[in-house]
């Protein structure tokens, strides 16, 4: 289009500027600023040497790229967890463990130096863990770990024996900070475990064959002692009854005493002749005197 | 002379080549010069942030948090910041409540359930493969557990600590290991579980707290508790022996319950019946003294003939019942019986008249 809008050279101009004006702007801050958040630090690398620690948060400024370069370094915690490792208690006891390391980055430039990434300082925790953990498991009974008796336990101590023993040569030697070991697994070696198993069993018959011994004990004295105390409350009314007929009897014993009192001697009659009825039978013989009556009417005497 | 021509006649040809491009960018800019306008303010506007009810922020400016202490936080609403790369606006949210399963103590750990089956039907557990815990009796058991947690320090959330998942699981499984590291199989598995569960969350937090990782461990929570597959038969023996038990100790008290009321009643009847008798005994002592009572009166007035009648009914009596009847005479005045003796059998011999057949 050869008829050309007055207007286009000057809004290319303005581009061209506003552009121009942008581009060099945003290459200098690129160049010469960088901004470090919080939980990071970042280092001033000139020439392939830090030099300079910046850990405080904000915009800062170095000089452009051939010279200076940023590397930045993680600070926030994190977590580690060892591989499954075999080691020996003071007790000659195996056990497999799984520890664990909460740890930072505490010296940027010493971590930078010596180790550099987060996966590289892993390996040489992994390494000094596992190392603590069989020079600290060595001088402690297994008892120390699982233990009823809470006076044997001593996960505490043993966790910071670990810490002591892994932090030193980490703040040193890495720039890193450990703030807690512990262990996330304990278990036995597979072979062991069958023993366990046997043991658990043999346990468990024990505790069974008790409950058994229990409730067959439990049950036998409820019996015996519902028999007892049947018998008691059976003999309590034999007694009862007893003492009852005694007194209806002394009662009795008095009316007859009282009536008796009138005249003993007829009394005694009385008695005499039923007593004798009572003793003769079927089988009796009795013998008579024929003067007796009333047989006396028969004699001579009778008449 | 040819140079500056050549050159002209290159950016000739490079402007020609490049005028429809040019043409569109300033069509572009006399016609959208709005739409650029908006595009600026709504990037100058892109810090501006609704923070939702259930949630906070907090604000960084190059990097460096703004405000501090309680001031860094922000409470939900509409909260104005700059735009990227000056501010960058965290949003943290505080009232979510996030689960984190945790089966590394359980057999569940190996998710495939056909590698499950394999090393879980071994006489033995490979401890790589198959999760569980060692008790304080050096019993085995697996636990598997749900842990439900949130945010309680945004700004250590957003700085202080890397994968929070991660610090937590270590919190808790250091803490179940050392917790059921110190107690029985049996208090486990009984009636101290959830003891036991309420001493891990607390120890977890501890460590949480240490280690200064700001988060919050709301509830904890068992979802399978348990001795192995290998020796589980052994527990069920247990719990069928303490059943068993209980069923005994169970009959024995029915029996009780039935035995006592029976005793009870038994001498109930026996005092009832002796209450009985004794009314008895006195009724009859008392018709037998009214008796000699009403003898004794007629006795009195003619004492002679009563006592001959009654000893002649007595003697009656007597004879009826007897079986033989000897009478001797009298003795004579020597006083000796002569041995004369008449004997009648009474049973036998027909009486006088031998009404016999």
């Amino acid at each position: 289009m050869a008829n050309a809008d007055p207007a286009a050279p000057r809004a290319l101009d303005w581009l061209r500027v506003v552009i121009g004006v942008a581009a060099v702007l945003g290459v200098l801050l690129a160049a010469t600023g960088f901004s470090v958040g919080a939980g990071e630090a970042a280092l001033v690398v000139r020439f392939g040497d830090p030099t300079r620690v910046v850990d405080a948060p904000g915009l800062h400024w170095k000089a452009p790229w051939p010279i200076d370069e940023v590397v930045r370094v993680d600070l926030r915690r994190r977590t580690f967890e060892t591989g499954h490792a075999e080691m020996l208690t003071r007790d000659r006891k195996n056990v497999v463990l799984v520890g664990f390391a909460i740890w930072r980055v505490a010296d940027p430039l010493a971590f930078h130096r010596s180790i550099g990434t987060i996966d590289n300082a892993e390996d040489k925790l992994d390494g000094l863990l596992t190392n603590a953990q069989i020079g600290v498991l060595g001088r402690f009974e297994l008892q120390a770990l699982t233990s009823t008796d809470p006076t044997r336990l001593r996960t505490q101590e043993i966790e910071t024996e670990l810490l002591a023993a892994v932090s030193e040569v980490a703040s040193a030697q890495y720039g890193i900070e450990v703030l807690a070991v512990g262990f996330q697994r304990l278990s036995l070696p597979e072979d062991n475990v069958t023993a366990v198993f046997k043991q658990m069993r043999a346990e468990r018959r024990q505790y069974a064959a008790r409950y058994e011994a229990e409730g067959a004990e439990a049950a036998a004295k409820i019996r015996s002692d519902t028999d007892l105390e049947a018998a008691r409350i059976r003999a309590n009314g034999a007694e009862e009854a007893a003492k009852i007929k005694g007194e209806a009897e002394a009662e009795a014993a008095r009316i007859y005493a009282e009536a008796h009192r009138q005249d003993p001697d007829l009394y005694r009659f009385v008695r005499s002749l039923d007593a004798l009825e009572d003793v003769v039978g079927a089988d009796t013989t009795v013998i008579l005197r024929t003067d007796s009556p009333p047989f006396r009417m028969l004699t001579s005497e009778g008449r | 002379m040819a140079h500056p021509g050549e050159s002209h006649q290159l950016r000739a040809e490079l402007l020609r080549l490049l005028q429809p491009a040019i043409a569109g960018l300033l069509w572009a800019v006399e016609r959208l010069h709005w739409w650029l306008s908006v595009l600026l303010v709504a990037y100058l506007t892109s810090g501006v942030t609704i923070v939702q009810p259930d949630e906070v922020a907090v604000v960084y400016r190059f990097g460096r948090l703004v405000g501090d202490g309680a001031g860094a936080v922000r409470a939900p609403g509409v909260l104005v910041a700059l735009p990227r790369p000056i501010d960058r606006v965290v949003r943290v949210p505080t009232a979510k409540v996030f689960e984190t399963e945790l089966r590394d103590l359980h057999f569940s750990q190996t998710e495939d359930k056909a590698t499950r089956y394999l090393v879980t039907s071994r006489t033995t557990l490979d401890p790589e493969r198959v999760g569980y815990v060692v008790t304080g009796d050096q019993n085995i058991v697996h636990v598997a557990m749900v842990a439900r947690w949130q945010v309680a320090d945004p700004v250590a959330w957003t700085q202080s600590i890397d994968r929070p998942e991660d610090l937590l699981r270590a919190a808790v499984l250091a803490s179940a290991v050392s917790s059921l590291g110190g107690r029985a199989v049996d208090t486990v598995l009984a009636d101290g579980r959830q003891t036991m569960v309420d001493d891990v969350a607390r120890q977890a937090q501890t460590r949480l707290d240490a280690w200064g990782a700001g988060l919050d461990l709301v509830s904890l929570e068992l979802l399978d508790l348990g001795p192995p597959q290998q020796v589980r038969e052994a527990f069920r023996e247990v719990q069928t022996a303490a059943i068993e038990a209980e069923t005994r100790v169970k009959a024995a008290r029915e029996y009780r319950e039935v035995q006592l009321p029976k005793a009870r009643t038994d001498a109930g009847r026996q005092t009832r019946e002796a209450e009985a008798t004794a009314l008895d005994l006195k009724q009859q002592a008392r018709s037998e003294a009214d008796a000699f009572l009403a003898l004794l009166s007629e006795y009195r007035r003619d004492p002679q003939v009563v006592r001959e009648r009654l000893y002649r009914e007595g003697i009656e009596k007597v004879l009826d019942d007897a079986g033989v009847v000897d009478f001797v005479p009298p003795p004579a005045a020597a006083g000796r019986y002569d041995g004369t003796r008449i004997s009648v059998d009474l049973a036998r011999q027909p009486r006088a008249g031998g009404r016999d057949d």
